[in-house]
């Protein structure tokens, strides 16, 4: 036998077994969902008034979570991999503790920052009238707060990992700082960007913690599909099924969709 | 930026690093054709770097076309972007997500000419490159020789006030299985140097 004959045979059991079980694990969930789902009802429960509206506040909180991750989020990944400055060890791991944090107790800080009586909220409230917390606004802050280090750390990698060559040829032919990154760097890391945006959004639509901390669970202004499955188990569990399948499916939906996506631009540079 | 009425690419290079001295004194005239040869690492690449801007002089400081450039003693340093230098690199580097002719119209674009302009400049470069077969292909899609040829019509299509690269475009295009030496590829010229002449 040769080695590439061993190479492709069947893994020894010991890896087998314990890879068998753990894809058993992960799928199985995954399949009650779908044998357990309330499938004569379900298109009524998911045109029920609540389920829209939470759906819809979902898809907007989590989109717009998303935009607000990339409109800081990029610019903070590119200083993170290309400046130098004091304290950027410090900095860095700063946005990562929200990666690891208990959502609940990234909702109370939140609250402690934001909230009417909150370090910054109580200027926010009494010089702007500008209330976050059990508002829609809420919702954004609250995903994007647990969301964007996934998009900060991903570009941030990519912009490591970027060829500074093809920066530097861009220079010489003229091209302004602001235009090397615009029309060369962005596009380069193009996969690295639509993969950050997936794990962003997939992240901000599943948001429980911090949302129910921070903005509350008020039908139609805060409680997105995940708290109206909470929600929902206390009351009617199919109705908690039938959207946990809506969420299940956003998530495969968007995986795909952007999966193909960045597998063309990979294959392309 | 102060005119010192000295013309074509005149200073002394100064580059160190922690294990490594570049110490060169440069002196290109308008016209001049020069090839810079040396063992590997002997600082090749390392001077044209710094004469295109890629890499400041660590002392010393450098002319382009009567206008200093780089003086680290003043504190005088123009952006690679400014100083209308063409370079073709050794490994070409053609922006892999862009097509032939978008490469060749990124100098044009960078200058700020309008997107159907700078198609139309690239488009008379790759003419005369006789690469206009190739203008939708990627870079991966080149051969080698096609890629040198694609890299030298996108360096001399940058628009260079300061250059003598868009006013006379050379007449041939180098063979296609022709490699440069070393590292010496280059067409830097400053330019307002070669109007003069």
């Amino acid at each position: 036998m040769t080695r590439r004959d061993r190479s492709s045979a069947a893994p020894p059991w010991p890896v087998a077994l314990p890879a068998a079980l753990s894809l058993l694990f992960l799928g199985l969930p995954l399949l009650a969902l779908l044998i357990k789902a309330p499938w004569g009802r379900l298109w009524s429960i998911l045109t029920s008034p609540t389920s829209l509206q939470a759906l819809r506040l979902s898809l907007e909180t989590a989109s717009a979570a998303t935009v607000l991750a990339f409109i800081v989020g990029v610019p903070l990944a590119w200083v993170f991999a290309r400046a130098e400055f004091p304290g950027r060890r410090l900095a860095r791991a700063l946005v990562t503790v929200p990666l690891v944090l208990p959502p609940v107790v990234g909702g109370i800080a939140l609250l402690l920052a934001f909230g009417r009586r909150g370090i910054v909220g109580q200027y926010l409230d009494s010089c702007c009238g500008i209330t976050l917390p059990f508002t829609t606004a809420g919702v954004v802050v609250a995903e994007a707060f647990v969301a964007m280090p996934f998009l900060v750390i991903t570009v941030e990698g990519a912009l490591r990992g970027l060829d500074t060559r093809f920066e530097d040829a861009a220079a010489t032919l003229g091209a302004s700082r602001l235009g090397v990154f615009r029309r060369v760097t962005l596009p380069l890391i193009l996969p690295s960007l639509a993969a950050g945006g997936v794990l962003t959004f997939a992240r901000a639509l599943g948001e429980f913690g911090a949302t129910i901390t921070f903005a509350g669970n008020l039908p139609g202004v805060t409680q997105t599909l995940p708290l109206a499955v909470y929600v929902g188990l206390e009351g009617d569990p199919s109705e908690a099924v039938a959207l946990s399948l809506v969420l299940l499916a956003v998530s495969v939906i968007v995986l795909v969709a952007l999966r193909d996506k960045w597998l063309r631009a990979g294959a392309a540079s | 930026m102060t005119g010192t009425g000295v013309e074509g690419i005149v200073g002394r290079v100064v580059v160190s690093r922690t294990d490594f001295t570049l110490d060169v004194d440069v002196e290109v005239r308008p016209g001049e054709v020069v090839a810079v040869l040396g063992p590997n690492g002997a600082g090749k690449s390392t001077l044209l770097r710094a004469v295109c801007g890629l890499t400041p002089l660590t002392l010393g400081s450098l002319t382009l076309g009567g206008v200093v450039v780089d003086d680290p003693a003043r504190d005088v340093l123009v952006a690679s972007s400014e100083r209308g230098v063409g370079l073709v690199f050794q490994d070409y580097r053609l922006f892999p997500h862009l097509s032939v002719l978008d490469n060749v119209a990124f100098g044009p674009r960078s200058a700020g000419r309008s997107r159907s302009q700078s198609r139309a400049d690239a488009v008379a470069w790759v003419e005369r490159l006789r690469l206009t077969a190739l203008v939708d292909r990627r870079p991966h899609e080149l051969s080698g020789g096609q890629s040198q040829r694609v890299a030298l019509a996108r360096a001399l299509a940058a628009p260079r006030p300061h250059s003598c690269s868009t006013s006379r475009p050379p007449r041939s295009t180098p063979p296609p299985g022709s490699t440069y030496a070393a590292t010496c590829a280059t067409t830097c010229t400053s330019s307002r140097a070669r109007r003069s002449s």
